[in-house]
């Protein structure tokens, strides 16, 4: 039987690129296969039972869903009453190449003046700030940032032309940048009062502002046993990280969870909160026929908004296909998304074919084969066969950046939370993990 | 059915290339609004895969951006901003040329150092296609066709990952060993000819060498050939360092090629590091017993560590291969006459004049030899050669050259350089 589906809107419902908003139908709960991780139970009711404000570090490997958790609980936290302050910093915000905290601070700052200024605001300490900024800047030697061209039609304006100049003024880049580093204790305290009076009545405790795409910043290492920069932004700085009179919440690398200054973060912070991957299979390497039916219910949402009809069990020439495609994604969101585009691309009819979903497995698989080195399948194999990792060795923390590991989490009968690591099964069928497998097996290598 | 068939999924699966297009033509045929499309081809099958696109999707208003150079500011964005202004509503553009970027960072990579597609910085257009890949997707309803090389779709799966994890397909078209032979020797090129190129010829060259070598298909001689061309390319740059990583990278897929070492060993040599570059010559030697220019050079590097007996056995088996070497000759004389072997530099530089009468570096040094042994007739007649062939020159040296000092205090010393001047 031929069914003749409108290509385009099948076609679009499996984008990889756009994060489901709040209360989307096509929206699956996957807690159960998550190791219970919500975020509106995680973050969500921290914020609302904190006595204090907060700031929580959220962090998940990329395209497992963060964007999608973080548009819910902003949904949620407004329906309870909170005024959420959703941000994704974009090349605007942050310099490309090498970002630090001061970026960060400056994007914050034009986010919640532009996002809570009445026109009864006063802005003169704003003013005052910046002016003090651009005296001591010219007398430092920048004269690219002028007093008298800054238009103060609104604060966030000047602190934008600041933010521009970092960017594309290279040579003074380190010396603007210390400068705001300098004055970001007062910078942070104004904004705190600002809130304060934008708030009016209501408690700062009501405000949240979400940071999300910081996960975006490439982990860079100024040289050998240097911190990195993550480390320069998130331990190094977690004081005026943590100095914002809200509550802040921050996207962070899934790579950081597992710095070494992890545990000097939760000092400051709370637990990083981890997106873990939909668990298809268990630690032991048996199904989880739980989690497959969770994907399973992710495609067929899909299909359903694409006008799609019929079962999911009609769509794909034969169930192998379909599992097989489920269990190929690893349980990460974007991966099951990818390999259903490409397989409805090699598809000129429904059903889709078994050849077809093979082929878009090849392909993905193709993909992990450009981005792992010959020395790292040995601590791929080790992974697969101890599903654990080591804490604070860089070599899987960007496996982990990479998504060559994935994480997973579940409740034990204990009631506790077990984390644990595994290959991406896409990786189990590349040549080189094959013959390290080999290897390891034979007992000739891997001491 | 394939239900009763046992299916092994981690076996790749082989396709085609017009299977290959078929899924692509479909894919972008079914896109509505947005879409990132990576289509990895060789560079000379571009134009005809756009052109077949263009065929096969007439109500598609496809576009074109080509990007000549490197984008300074690193923003791709403005540029198809630029285009869409210019043009109006579209359903695609094709944009290549996008590895031209990535140039300025990965250069020393070229030659093998290190591994570029691991290096702490990342490119300036890649950081900002990372950052912006939400303003391409809310900005830009229509299709991104990206045409790029292998390397080229490697670097940004590594150093772009959230910008490639947003894409709606990748395409590779894998060029067959028969095309990847031609288009490899297409690239063998000749050195004296790098040498007259600017530097952007040669960045441009080795970015077609190093999409050569990243294809899947290419041969281990294929590709030692290629990094053999890309190492003479950088030594014509200048960048030894980088060019003896990319010799060392052509070694280890063929060790055998005595060009290889050779040209490796003047590497070695212009960094002065004359015992590696003997050791060079050495091997070039191995696999060419009458490699004469190696013979030569491990003699001249000999010299250089005051090895000169050694060097003149060296120069003598240069000679032996090639009686006429008129440069192996002059060496031989100049260290003779280091040795203080004066009637042997003579003879050496009357054969290096023979094979070549107007080589007067060998008549100025043997107007040295002659002012040495006190023959002042002599040594006037060949300073007063050597003065002819290259007057600037030898006026400059006449002067300092302490060789010559014994002939300073004769008038005549005053008259060549006078009739120098004139001349």
């Amino acid at each position: 039987m031929t069914i003749n589906p409108d290509w385009k809107k099948l076609y679009t419902a499996f984008d990889p690129f756009r994060p489901l908003p709040a209360n989307d139908p096509a929206w699956v709960d996957c807690a159960s296969v998550r190791g219970e991780e919500d975020i509106l139970a995680g973050l969500g009711l921290e914020i609302q039972r904190a006595p204090k404000v907060t700031t929580q570090l959220y962090a998940g490997h990329r395209g497992a869903g963060k964007s999608t958790e973080l548009l819910r609980l902003q949904d949620d936290l407004q329906n309870k009453g909170f005024r959420v302050i959703y941000f994704a910093a974009d090349d605007g915000d942050l310099e490309p190449e090498n970002t630090e905290y001061s970026d960060i601070l400056l994007a914050c700052a034009r986010q919640v003046i532009s996002k809570l200024r009445s026109p009864s605001s006063k802005d003169d300490k704003f003013r005052a700030w910046v002016d003090r900024l651009l005296r001591d800047l010219r007398d430092l030697g920048v004269t690219e940032l002028s007093l008298d061209e800054l238009s103060y039609e609104t604060p966030e304006t000047p602190l934008g032309k600041v933010s521009a100049t970092i960017k594309t003024n290279v040579s003074k880049q380190q010396v603007i940048r210390r400068q705001v580093d300098q004055q970001s204790d007062t910078l942070i305290e104004i904004l705190n009062e600002f809130i304060g009076e934008a708030m009016g009545s209501r408690p700062v405790e009501s405000l949240v502002l979400i940071v999300d795409n910081l996960d975006r910043i490439g982990e860079r290492f100024e040289g050998e046993n240097m911190p990195s920069n993550y480390e320069q932004i998130f331990v190094n700085h977690s004081d005026q990280l943590c100095g914002l009179n809200c509550h802040v919440i921050y996207t962070v690398p899934i790579s950081l969870a597992y710095s070494c200054h992890l545990s000097a973060m939760e000092e400051r912070y709370k637990p990083v909160e981890v997106l873990p991957m939909v668990m298809l299979k268990n630690p032991d390497g048996s199904p989880c026929d739980e989690g497959m039916a969770k994907v399973m219910e992710l495609i067929r949402q899909r299909f359903k908004f694409a006008g799609v009809g019929q079962a999911l069990e009609e769509v794909f020439e034969s169930p192998e296909a379909l599992a097989k495609l489920c269990e190929m994604s690893g349980g990460h969101a974007r991966n099951l998304m990818s390999l259903m585009k490409a397989a409805l691309q090699h598809t000129t009819e429904l059903p889709i074919k078994t050849r077809s979903v093979q082929r878009a497995v090849s392909e993905l698989r193709e993909t992990y084969r450009k981005i792992i080195d010959g020395h790292e399948w040995e601590a791929l194999v080790r992974v697969s066969e101890d599903k654990v990792i080591t804490d604070n060795d860089d070599l899987f923390r960007s496996l982990l950046f990479r998504r060559c590991i994935l994480e997973y989490r579940y409740i034990d009968s204990e009631g506790e939370v077990q984390v644990w690591h595994d290959v991406h099964p896409l990786v189990r069928g590349l040549e080189g993990f094959k013959r390290a497998l080999e290897r390891f097996n034979s007992g000739s290598n891997l001491g | 059915m394939t239900n009763d068939v046992t299916i092994d999924w981690s076996a790749d699966i082989n396709v085609d290339d017009e299977e290959v297009y078929e899924s692509l033509l479909r894919a972008i045929g079914r896109t509505e609004g947005f879409g990132l499309f990576f289509v990895r081809c060789v560079e000379k099958d571009r134009a005809k895969l756009e052109q077949r696109l263009r065929g096969d999707l007439p109500r598609f208003r496809l576009e074109r951006l080509e990007l000549k150079e490197d984008l300074k500011d690193g923003n791709l964005y403005c540029r198809v901003a630029e285009v869409e202004q210019q043009l109006g509503p579209l359903n695609g553009v094709f944009i290549s040329g996008l590895e031209k970027s990535l140039d300025p960072y990965v250069k020393s990579g070229y030659g093998g150092l290190g591994d570029y597609y691991n290096k702490d910085t990342v490119p300036r257009i890649l950081g900002h296609l990372n950052l912006q890949r939400e303003r391409f997707r809310d900005d830009f309803p229509f299709c991104l066709i990206f045409f790029l090389s292998a390397f080229g779709i490697k670097y940004i799966a590594r150093r772009a990952p959230d910008f490639f994890d947003w894409r709606s397909g990748l395409f590779e078209f894998v060029a067959d060993e028969e095309t990847l032979g031609r288009l490899t020797q297409e690239l063998w090129g000749d050195y004296t000819e790098y040498l007259t190129w600017t530097e952007t010829q040669r960045l441009d060259r080795i970015r077609e060498i190093q999409a050569l070598i990243d294809e899947d298909r290419q041969t281990p001689s294929g590709k030692a050939s290629l990094f053999f061309e890309k190492a003479n390319i950088l030594l014509a740059s200048q960048s030894y360092e980088e060019a003896i990583a990319s010799y060392d990278k052509a070694i280890e897929l063929k060790p055998d090629y005595h060009n290889t070492w050779y040209n490796r060993g003047i590497a070695l040599r212009n960094l002065n590091r004359y015992e590696k570059a003997i050791a060079s010559y050495d091997k070039a030697i191995e696999f060419k017993p009458d490699d004469v220019a190696a013979w030569n050079n491990r003699g001249t590097a000999l010299r250089n560590l005051n090895r000169y007996e050694e060097a003149i056995i060296s120069f003598d088996k240069a000679i032996k291969f090639k009686p006429d070497k008129h440069n192996a000759w002059y060496n031989r004389g100049i260290t003779l006459r280091n040795l203080n072997r004066y009637e042997e530099a003579i003879t050496s530089f009357d054969k290096a004049i023979k094979f070549k009468p107007d080589y007067h570096k060998a008549w100025f040094k043997r107007a040295c030899v002659h002012a040495l042994q006190g023959s002042t007739n002599l040594a006037f007649a060949d300073l007063a050669k050597a003065l002819r062939l290259n007057p600037e020159k030898y006026q400059k040296f006449a002067v300092t050259e302490p060789d010559l000092d014994s002939l300073r205090e004769d008038p005549r010393f005053e008259q060549l350089l006078g009739l120098a001047t004139t001349a």
